[in-house]
């Protein structure tokens, strides 16, 4: 009986996934793992899971123990919390973030996982639009709705937004966004996207290209920060 | 040096002025209005980052009992957004305070981009000059809600602040008082300690007399920290080798502590003192009414609504400059002034004066210096270069421009290039000749070489248009389509093709959209004045070198020679009369000529509709002007100019041709 601990919280992990679709059935567990190519969850695993009072099983269905969902919600976190950061911030492609993303559910700390939870402005969703478990960070900002930094190509128009930092492929662009006031710290407005992105700082209108709105990264500005 | 800049007219070393103020602030504050304001003379204001290239020098005597003392020059420098130049303008303007030593600065300031305009001032703080400022626009700022204690920001600083709205000749008089007031300001900025030791240690280091500077040791330590190779250059002779190694070494062990470039942190810190000084000086409200002017704008740029804005703007454009300009003006001055009286009267003064058959064919014959070149570029294309610089000074004192460039960006940036290039091709429209010159507002190399080379393929000037457009009326709705989408389709295939041949990057789109503004008339007189001078200084030579070059080859029998070798290729690729080779050859001169003379071809009946969409889309895309072709060498160099023109002549045909087989082959007739 030694599972390796990291089975367990693939298992963990896909039984939350398999609620999340509304589905209570062991079987329905099973086929979604094999979907994903991921390796097959023996009985005893399950048993084991059970015997550490995770899981609950009943007539080839299950439930999770308040510990189980618990347990289970953090790895749902801290995988979808990588895949924010990987995918939006630092721009690595969707297949490269799952695979950093399923190695890191395993073994990000919980102070590291708050801290990236903190950093990208605590989001309530993942980038495939699915929920992010709350952490205690979390709650204590329960008024946000939507994840804080975001780059503003994704920013909404007309929404007052604080630049949170810059990422220029080239170091000139920098300068030139300096020069014209963008830097961090500074308040920003998206006023249009079509035909070409224009950004509002303080009452200098500026149109830059759809790369350059990739690499500034805004946060969104709530209750006067 | 980081800039190389192939132009000449930057070359300040050499100026010396002992009693001069300088106007420096960011593009589009009001400096060029307030020059004129003060000198009485006027430069080219515009909305443009980049027009303003050159620099404007006046003589400043003082008005309304301020003129004690001789006259000052005033200088007008070009705008600015950081004195750590990152741009050949910003380049100049710290020349000009570094080598120049104004005695005064008048710093002109957009009052509601108070904290932009900041910036520059503790700069000038830090440099230890003498200056004032000038919160100018205070009409726009307070429509938004903004007001500046002046007092208050001149209290912390130390200098004298007014307010101004030059456009309406508001606060001139305070404006002139503060001029005979320089101070210099002691307000200065602590940076982080690594730096602070860095400026110590580089201080220590820079001359203390004879630095050929009135700049404080402090603001050059930061400079040279900023990473500022130009200033290199003018202390090489200044400091020792192995101090200059020393001072490189400073800034790299600095540079080596920060994550990010030194640039960056100083830039920041000083915008965070501006915010700080901002805070102190000035209240908002939110005033939540759009105007109207802010409503324009938006509109301008919608995209959708920007699309019947923008052929407005076009078709408003076609209306003054293509019909009134090159149809009724230049008519009136072909036909009647220069028809019946100029030409005339030089031909009986020229046979009178001078006997020689040679010298009367070279000034009055079919090539000659006045008859041709003389009515060319005065008769025809000035009317037409006029009524443009008119319009386009409207559009770019109404900060319509840059918006342009915001709705064709994507579409540019599939050629190489981005939307700042609809300026030249636009100007195009009106004289190729003199759009080449403004490809100078480009920042790549590769997007100046990419846009001369679509302007001489495949942009008709407004002369060459006017015809165009007249042939293409005697032909159905579905020819003009088939015209205008091959030259497009071409310009646009060239261009992609260029960008990927062309080496190096194209620039970013970063652009400042300045508010739709109402242009003061006045300032588009002087300014089209302005630029008229210009035009007959920097193109007519070129009209005149251009015709003489002809007279030379017709002297030569060298224009025969190419007519006859030049025959078979229009007779049998093109499908064309024989005749069509002159109104080709003659197109390399004048290219309306050129589209006239199959004009008459056509009304003689020898060309069928066929014939005529051919033979137009051969003499779109055909040679530019020889006066164009001039300015390509003089702009892009003898190397470019050739391998663009061995591109140009052998397409040109090409595409026609296949037109024509393609017609032939398909059967279609229009």
């Amino acid at each position: 009986m030694s599972t390796p601990i990291s089975l367990i919280e693939e298992a963990l992990e896909y039984l939350w996934l398999t609620r999340e679709q509304g589905e209570t059935s062991l079987e329905s567990f099973r086929e979604l793992m094999s979907k994903d190519d991921q390796p097959v969850i023996t009985d005893d695993v399950l048993e084991e899971m059970e015997e550490k009072a995770l899981i609950q099983r009943t007539n080839g269905k299950f439930e999770f123990t308040a510990e189980g969902d618990a347990t289970a919600a953090q790895i749902i976190r801290r995988h979808r919390l990588a895949e924010r950061l990987f995918n939006d911030v630092l721009n690595v492609s969707m297949e490269e973030t799952e695979n950093i993303a399923c190695q890191l559910e395993h073994i990000l700390s919980a102070e590291v996982t708050k801290s990236v939870c903190t950093f990208l402005g605590h989001p309530p969703q993942c980038p495939h639009g699915r929920p992010i478990p709350q952490g205690r960070c979390c709650k204590r900002y329960k008024s946000q709705l939507k994840p804080i930094i975001s780059s503003v190509r994704q920013l909404d128009l007309r929404i007052p937004a604080r630049i949170a930092f810059i990422t220029p492929e080239f170091h000139k662009r920098y300068q030139r966004l300096t020069s014209l006031g963008v830097t961090p710290g500074t308040e920003l407005v998206l006023t249009q996207r079509h035909p070409s992105f224009v950004i509002k700082v303080g009452e200098t209108e500026i149109a830059i290209d759809g790369d350059i709105a990739d690499e500034i990264y805004v946060k969104r500005i709530t209750n006067r920060d | 040096m980081t800039h190389s800049h192939d132009g000449n007219h930057h070359d300040l070393a050499d100026v010396k002025t002992d009693r001069s103020i300088a106007l420096v602030g960011n593009p589009n504050v009001g400096k060029s209005v307030l020059f004129g304001h003060l000198t009485g003379s006027y430069v080219t204001v515009s909305n443009y980052p980049g027009t303003t290239v050159e620099i404007a020098r006046g003589k400043y005597t003082g008005q309304n009992g301020f003129g004690a003392g001789p006259p000052k020059t005033l200088i007008d420098t070009p705008g600015i957004n950081n004195l750590i130049p990152s741009s050949e303008d910003e380049l100049v303007t710290r020349n000009i305070l570094l080598k120049e030593k104004p005695e005064n600065i008048l710093q002109v300031i957009d009052t509601k981009n108070l904290r932009r305009g900041l910036l520059i001032t503790l700069q000038l703080a830090e440099m230890g000059v003498p200056f004032a400022v000038c919160l100018n626009m205070l009409d726009e700022a307070e429509r938004r809600g903004i007001t500046v204690d002046t007092e208050h920001l001149s209290r912390l600083l130390g200098v004298d602040v007014i307010g101004t709205v030059a456009t309406r000749k508001q606060g001139m008089d305070q404006v002139q008082k503060i001029l005979t007031t320089p101070r210099k300001s002691q307000y200065g900025i602590q940076y982080t300690d690594h730096i602070e030791q860095s400026i110590q240690r580089i201080s220590e280091l820079l001359p203390t007399k004879k630095k050929g500077t009135q700049i404080s040791a402090r603001a050059l330590a930061l400079m040279l920290l900023a990473g500022d190779e130009s200033l290199y250059d003018f202390f090489r002779e200044k400091i020792a080798d192995a101090d200059l190694k020393k001072i490189r070494n400073v800034v790299a062990e600095t540079e080596a502590i920060y994550p990010e470039s030194l640039h960056n942190i100083i830039t920041r810190i000083r915008l965070d003192e501006a915010q700080t000084l901002l805070s102190q000086v000035m209240t908002s409200e939110a005033v939540s009414k759009e105007t109207i002017t802010q409503k324009i704008g938006r509109w301008s740029m919608h995209p959708f609504w920007g699309l019947p804005v923008l052929f407005g703007v076009l078709f408003l454009m076609y209306q003054f400059v293509g019909v009134f300009g090159a149809g009724t003006l230049v008519d009136f001055l072909e036909i009647n002034v220069f028809g019946q009286y100029i030409s005339p009267w030089a031909s009986t003064a020229v046979e009178w004066l001078i006997p020689l058959q040679f010298f009367q064919d070279m000034l009055v014959g079919e090539y000659g210096l006045l008859t041709m070149a003389l009515s060319y570029s005065v008769a025809i294309v000035l009317p037409i270069v006029g009524t443009f610089f008119i319009a386009f000074g409207i559009l770019e004192d109404s900060g319509y421009l840059p918006r342009l460039a915001v709705m064709v960006n994507r579409i540019f940036k599939m050629i190489g290039l981005n939307g700042k290039a609809i300026l030249p091709m636009v100007l195009g429209l009106g004289c190729d000749t003199m759009a080449t010159l403004t490809t100078r507002i480009l920042d790549s190399k590769k997007e100046r070489v990419i846009v001369t080379l679509l302007l001489a393929l495949g942009v008709p000037c407004s002369a060459q248009l006017g015809v165009i457009l007249g042939m293409l009326g005697g032909l159905s709705f579905g020819a003009s389509v088939l015209w205008a989408g091959l030259v497009v389709g071409v310009l646009l295939l060239v261009g992609y093709l260029s960008s990927k041949v062309v080496k190096g990057r194209g620039s970013d789109f970063v652009l400042e959209l300045p508010p739709i503004r109402r242009p003061a008339l006045g300032n588009i007189f002087v300014k089209t004045i302005a630029r008229i001078e210009w035009y007959l200084r920097e193109a007519v030579p070129l009209f005149f070198i251009g015709t003489f070059i002809l007279f030379v080859f017709d002297k030569l029998h060298i224009l025969k020679w190419i007519q006859q070798a030049a025959s078979p290729v229009v007779q049998g690729f093109l499908g064309l009369p024989v005749q069509a080779t002159d109104a080709f050859l003659i197109g390399f001169l004048r290219r309306d000529f050129g589209a006239a003379g199959l004009f008459d071809l056509a009304k003689q009946g020898m060309l069928d509709p066929n014939q005529v969409l051919v033979s137009l889309v051969a003499i779109t895309l055909f040679m530019p002007c020889i006066a164009n072709l001039l300015m390509i060498v003089k702009e892009r160099g003898v190397k470019t100019a050739v391998y663009m023109s061995a591109f140009i002549l052998p397409f040109a045909l090409l595409v026609s041709g296949g037109l024509h087989w393609l017609l032939v082959w398909t059967g279609i007739t229009f």
